[in-house]
């Protein structure tokens, strides 16, 4: 490798024995997993084969290496080959040669040399309790290291879920304090490459963006790369079409299981979980967990760890001292809310009964009282109108009587 | 004079919910329903007893329904705060209780001593008594979350530029350090309580049709509310 003129991706990729055909096939499905056109494919080429190649600083915090470890390990070997090829690592602690001093002196030359140029990786995340003294590197907290590689750094690459959200390290009661990439790094743009282990083709998609366009790729709101977290993993899911049809996995290993139907109801948190696992699938495209039949996991989420059962779509709210799930929470004021209403309708009833029997009881009474008011009302009135009868002697007696008779009674009914 | 104040003599109505309030209410009602159904389904579906991908869709219908029942419950909701500006002092009781007021306040001491059984006789609302206020103060607040976490829920999966409007929700959601499956749950919490809502509403206006004294059920109808006769031969001879 001469350090006085600058590689490019092609060369570094030619010199691994990959042939041009297997690097336009690579730059064609890079287009396609970017969402660009199909003659985005030669542009992308064009400019792997005549810029420098962008340098990647891979560096690991607290993290469990799963997401190197699916770099390596894809089965195909071309693809790997690919991948490493683009990514064209000058510095990652785990798998090069180098280690202690010959290490961290390979670092420091590393940042030296592409200083303002480089990808910093991280993979992992620094922990922030007993002084960051549960992560060492160097014989000094991750964090230093991590803040050295970001200061000369281009951008840096949060590399799975621990960098991007803090996975299971930044789990309840997160008893080493990690923070995730974003809240420690401020100076420099971070984008997220969510997952448990993150996608190896985001890596390569992300070095021929740079490379072709000068700039980095758009981010969405949450600072993931938009192109490949802007859709549910349900949304893409191959088993998609069994869930809109209403066939489900009902229990591992019954009839629906064997037929491959949708596992929504076995707990799968793809419809909740943005990634492009069905669309770029696992070991050089085999298959991806729903297809192989597990749920999904959603580990590319924030918080995954903490939302109850993988097994379970039902989260558990912790707010409630004892781990409570909506459900249970569903259940209780239900319960709550129908044993209430039936005690006050009870209560209500016999209030109200009680009340009508009073009312009638007082009713009565005050009609006889009304009664004898209206009789006497009607002996006075008989006595005025006999009176009038005799006074003019004109008109017949009785019919006045009668007539105040009715008046008086329409008076007592009116009341 | 403030139609709430009008206190009308027995058998006599007041006009209390215009047209489009009690319309709004009667497509609220079938929307609410329309949406616990689907959405109980959608969250624990049941299983297609006959038929295969190729031909059923009958999940897909369901958050169709879903979805469409939600818009109208929306549209809705956003009609019906417009309506609170022209229509009448009833119209504006749900969103604004009048907490400022001492009156209200002791009418709410009144309307509570009513429901505990300590007064014999409920106080006359010609619009919603204080409680009522308050716990359609709390529905509205429910139903406007329901519509935001809905939206958010909604704007993660369609590709269309308008909903992504609302975005904030699904930010929110990570904010607090969860993702969309918090949003999901905030639904379903959200759902328990405008369950609660409606089983307490409808024991409340039940009740008060048989014990209060005046109409309830019939104004949501006909939008007149009628003082009951008095039961008691006294009463009335007061009245005249």
């Amino acid at each position: 490798m001469s350090v006085h003129t600058p590689e490019t991706h092609y060369e570094a990729i030619r010199r691994r024995g990959i042939s041009r055909r297997d690097f336009l096939k690579f730059c064609t499905m890079t287009a396609a997993f970017l969402g660009l056109s199909h003659s985005m494919g030669a542009k992308i080429a064009q400019a792997l084969e005549t810029k420098p190649r962008l340098p990647v600083i891979w560096i690991n915090g607290l993290s469990c290496s799963c997401c190197t470890e699916s770099f390596i390990r894809s089965s195909h070997p071309l693809a790997k080959d690919i991948i490493l090829a683009m990514i064209s690592l000058d510095y990652n602690d785990t798998i090069m040669a180098a280690a202690g001093d010959q290490a961290m002196a390979a670092f420091e030359e590393t940042i030296k040399k592409y200083r303002g140029n480089y990808i910093l990786a991280v993979e992992g995340n620094p922990p922030f309790g007993e002084e960051g003294m549960f992560c060492i590197d160097g014989g000094r907290p991750f964090l230093h290291k991590l803040e050295t590689g970001a200061a000369g750094a281009k951008a840096v690459v949060a590399w799975g879920n621990c960098a991007s959200w803090g996975c299971v390290q930044a789990a309840r009661p997160n008893p080493t304090h990690v923070r995730p990439v974003h809240k420690v790094i401020h100076d420099k743009p971070v984008i997220k490459i969510p997952g448990c282990p993150a996608i190896p083709e985001v890596m390569s998609a992300l070095v021929a963006y740079i490379v072709t366009f000068d700039s980095l790729p758009d981010v969405d709101g949450e600072g993931r790369f938009a192109s490949f977290y802007g859709k549910h993993v349900h949304d893409q899911c191959v088993r998609r079409a069994h869930f809109d049809a209403g066939e489900f996995v009902e229990s591992w290993d019954d009839e629906g299981a064997r037929k491959g139907y949708c596992l929504y109801k076995m707990g799968c948190k793809g419809p909740t979980t943005f990634n492009a696992c069905p669309a770029t699938r696992w070991n050089n495209g085999v298959s991806y967990p729903i297809e192989s039949g597990h749920g999904c996991l959603g580990c590319a989420e924030q918080g995954f760890w903490d939302q109850g059962s993988f097994y379970s779509r039902i989260m558990d709210i912790p707010a409630f001292g004892t781990m409570a799930t909506a459900q249970t929470i569903g259940k209780a004021v239900g319960g709550v809310v129908v044993a209430g209403v039936a005690v006050h309708a009870a209560l209500s009833a016999v209030s109200h009964l009680k009340k009508t029997r009073c009312e009638k009881e007082a009713a009565q009474l005050e009609a006889e009282d009304i009664a004898t008011t209206n009789a006497d009302a009607e002996t006075s009135l008989k006595t005025k109108n006999a009176a009038l009868t005799e006074n003019e002697a004109s008109t017949d007696a009785g019919q006045a009587a009668s007539q105040a008779h009715t008046h008086s009674k329409k008076e007592g009914n009116e009341s | 004079m403030d139609m709430l104040h009008i206190r009308p003599r027995p058998g006599q109505g007041v006009y209390v919910f215009e047209f489009p309030v009690r319309i709004w209410h009667w497509t609220m009602a079938l929307a609410v329903f329309a949406l616990f159904i689907t959405g109980h389904f959608i969250g624990k579906p049941l299983h297609t007893l006959s038929g295969g991908a190729d031909d059923l869709f009958y999940l897909g219908y369901t958050i169709m329904a879903h979805y469409i029942a939600a818009f109208i419950l929306i549209i809705g909701m956003v009609c019906r705060i417009i309506w609170a500006f022209f229509g009448n002092a009833a119209s504006r009781q749900i969103f604004l209780p009048r907490v400022w007021d001492k009156d209200w306040w002791a009418d709410l001491k009144s309307d509570i001593k009513w429901y505990l059984f300590l007064s014999k006789e409920p106080r006359i609302h010609m619009g919603h008594n204080p409680l009522a206020q308050l716990g359609m103060g709390v529905c509205v607040l429910d139903i406007v979350l329901m519509c935001l976490t809905g939206l958010g829920i909604y704007q993660s999966k369609t590709g269309d530029e308008f909903f992504h409007l609302f975005r904030f929700v699904q930010d929110f959601a990570y904010w607090t350090g969860g993702n969309v499956i918090d949003l999901v749950v905030w639904h379903r919490i959200g759902m328990v309580i405008l369950v609660a809502f409606v089983i307490l509403h409808l024991y409340m206006v039940i009740r008060e049709e048989l014990m209060g004294q005046t109409t309830l059920i019939s104004t949501m109808v006909s939008g007149f509310r009628l003082v009951r006769a008095a039961k008691t031969a006294k009463e009335s001879a007061k009245r005249q």
